[in-house]
């Protein structure tokens, strides 16, 4: 028999589960707390050693959470970052990303029932990259060891157990997509880049995270360019596929996030000091010429204005919402391209640094209070 | 251990999604030392059987509501005629008319203590609001949207009614998304709409995110003490039932269009949408004389 238990204080219910893993699987599984991969059982023990790692009280609010309007409390937070295989170490971060994602502007209510695909995807600046061993080089938005798929899935555990995305029900994604398990986490190789580091770039320098709404990430390869002009020319029309959200003429804005392997980025970087000129450049290239619409959208392009004077529909409205960033494999050849959703807006906060000694007491930046929207 | 109370309340407030089409969810069982719950599924007052979720993402809708309502919950079953009647219909494979979730039995040597994952949710309230009684002379706000044209002609002939009928009716459209000071001023403009209006209707419900706005800015008018209703289309109800329900007012009013809108003509949209206007003035609890 199962039985929940009286919780300290201001804790999370404790609940009796079976010992058993496989057991245990078919318990979490069958109260929904799972994504169909194994689950480290959250026992408190467990739980208490990751909030020491964070620094914060258990009922410290990181964020509340639409659409369940829930609060994501510390406890709640290690909770899942726990049943996620997570590094403790990682609670700084993790609250970081959940703070970006709650911010208004991300528009998270949305976000979690559209029928797109979208998941917020997390780009790592600053040292905690190494500490964490969040891959930046090859294979770095999938299959590269390290903490980062543990780290994605824990805050897709937090969408799913905090703020209440349930496939079929909250969430309409018609198809979903594999970022929505393990989450799509990597960092800038800023050893490699020619430019300052894309956090700092956003206004925040050091360990920061940098929340973005993917699609998904497609794959750039081209394989004879040696002239950066040429390169970027070649990225920039290859982002601007017309089945891209930023094509549609309801929404107000998109982004897109540029990921150059060192390679080029050390080619381009040559040719170009300022990143915001690579960003110009790519945007101007980010287009598709009118006529290769069907007519009923030239109709919808040319009455909202969207029709540049070389007659292009641009995939941005700003060279600004091109966003790049360096990563990948030495081996070159291809970038990687994360087109947005939509109407959620880029976020980048600071990662706390880590308390110098477990159980002290909690940090002292602010928390707010949960409020109901 | 569970407790009855709880376990009746957490089935109300999940009966009160499925009462726009006329299903509920009843108790037939509980037994609190076992933790284990029966439910049934009373279709008596449907119109449409498969309107209503289908049984295994019903029985998943159920089973996460009162998972998280109800922690100490060990075994659900859910008794849906309509998966008797598939049953009925299948051989080797056939599907039971009882839909079960439970866990292993465990005994007191095999367990450990583990922390609830999962956030808590403001139960909120059920409650509807006001109907919108006699609609002569009164403000009829439409929130419209920038997404779906049939929609806006939707609003176009329901505003022929409603004007014939005496009612003063005024459209605000809504671009979903705006950010910044831009965002900010077209909040203020929807506040003061919905501040002159005397009775609501938001939509369009017909895909994920806009169903999540049409629902956000028709609680505005019901968190008001407004008469409110949000349309959506039927592949969107269950969606917006359960984002009223997480926001607090399971009760939000709903008109279901039971159709997919941006697949059929104009033509086509204009004649459902006359055929479906005695049905919003039914869920709106208003009259035309």
């Amino acid at each position: 028999m199962t039985a929940t238990t009286p919780a300290p204080a201001s804790r999370a219910a404790r609940v009796e589960a079976p010992a058993d893993p496989e057991d245990f699987e078919a318990f979490a599984r069958a109260r929904g707390w799972g994504d169909g991969l194994p689950l480290v059982p959250p026992t408190p023990r467990r739980v208490d050693r990751y909030l020491a790692v964070s620094g914060l009280r258990p009922d410290d609010v990181v964020a509340v959470l639409p659409p369940s309007g829930a609060a994501c409390t510390a406890e709640k937070l290690a909770v899942n970052a726990v049943m996620a295989g997570a590094p403790a170490e990682a609670m700084p971060l993790l609250r970081a990303v959940v703070e970006a994602t709650a911010d208004p502007a991300f528009e998270l209510h949305a976000l979690n029932a559209t029928t797109g695909s979208v998941t917020p995807a997390v780009v790592v600046n600053g040292p905690v990259r190494h500490r964490l061993e969040i891959p930046y080089g090859a294979g770095c938005l999938g299959g590269a060891d390290g903490s980062a798929p543990a780290i994605g899935r824990a805050l897709r555990l937090v969408m799913r157990n905090v703020a209440g995305q349930r496939i079929g029900v909250t969430s309409q994604s018609t198809f979903g997509q594999p970022g929505r398990v393990a989450g799509i986490v990597f960092a800038e190789w800023e050893e490699r880049s020619p430019w300052a580091p894309l956090a700092e770039r956003r206004g925040v320098a050091g360990d920061a995270v940098t929340v973005f709404g993917a699609m998904g990430t497609a794959n750039i390869c081209e394989v004879t360019a040696r002239d950066p002009d040429v390169l970027l020319r070649f990225i920039g029309r290859a982002l601007a596929h017309t089945g891209a959200n930023g094509f549609l003429v309801q929404l107000s804005f998109a982004e897109v996030l540029v990921a150059l392997n060192p390679v080029w980025a050390q080619l381009i970087g040559q040719a170009y000091p300022d990143v915001e000129d690579v960003q110009r450049l790519l945007w101007e290239h980010a287009s598709v010429p009118l006529s290769e619409w069907p007519e009923q959208h030239q109709r919808q392009f040319e009455d909202i204005g969207w029709v540049d004077e070389r007659g292009r529909v641009r995939l941005t409205r700003r060279w600004q919402d091109v966003i790049v960033t360096v990563a990948g494999g030495l081996g070159g050849l291809h970038a990687a391209a994360l087109h947005s959703w939509g109407t959620t807006i880029t976020q980048t906060r600071p990662v706390p640094a880590l308390p110098t000694s477990a159980g002290q007491e909690p940090a002292a930046a602010a928390l707010t209070a949960p409020e109901r929207g | 251990m569970i407790d009855f109370e709880d376990v009746a309340s957490a089935v109300g407030r999940l009966s009160a999604m499925f009462a726009g089409d006329g299903a509920a969810l009843r108790l037939t069982a509980v037994d609190e030392n076992l933790g284990s719950v029966e439910l049934a599924l009373a279709l008596e007052d449907v119109d449409c059987a498969d309107c209503v979720l289908p049984p295994e993402q019903l029985l998943d809708v159920v089973n996460g509501a009162l998972r998280r309502d109800v922690p100490g919950l060990r075994d659900l079953r859910l008794h849906d005629p309509r998966a008797l009647a598939l049953a009925t219909n299948m051989t080797a494979s056939s599907k039971p008319s009882l839909s079960t979730l439970s866990t292993p039995p465990v005994g007191p040597k095999d367990t450990l203590t583990v922390v609830d994952p999962t956030g808590d949710i403001d139960p909120g309230n059920s409650d509807p609001g006001p109907d919108a009684g006699p609609l002569a002379g009164r403000r009829v706000g439409f929130r419209v949207d920038v997404l779906w044209p049939a929609w806006d002609w939707t609003v176009e002939e329901w505003t022929r009614e409603l004007a014939g009928a005496g009612a003063v009716v005024a459209s605000w459209r809504r671009a979903q998304g705006l950010k910044g000071a831009e965002g900010e001023r077209k909040q203020a403009e929807y506040d003061a709409f919905v501040s002159g209006a005397d009775v609501l209707i938001s939509g369009l419900g017909n895909c994920g995110s806009c169903t999540s706005w049409s629902v956000k800015d028709g609680l505005a008018g019901l968190n008001r003490g407004l008469p409110s209703i949000v349309a959506a289309t039927a592949h969107f109800e269950t969606l917006a039932r359960t984002l009223a329900a997480e926001q607090g007012r399971s009760g939000l009013r709903l008109i279901v269009l039971p159709f997919s809108l941006h697949t059929l003509s104009e033509q086509e949209v204009r004649a459902h949408a006359r055929a479906l206007f005695p049905r919003l003035l039914e869920n709106l609890g208003a009259t035309v004389s």
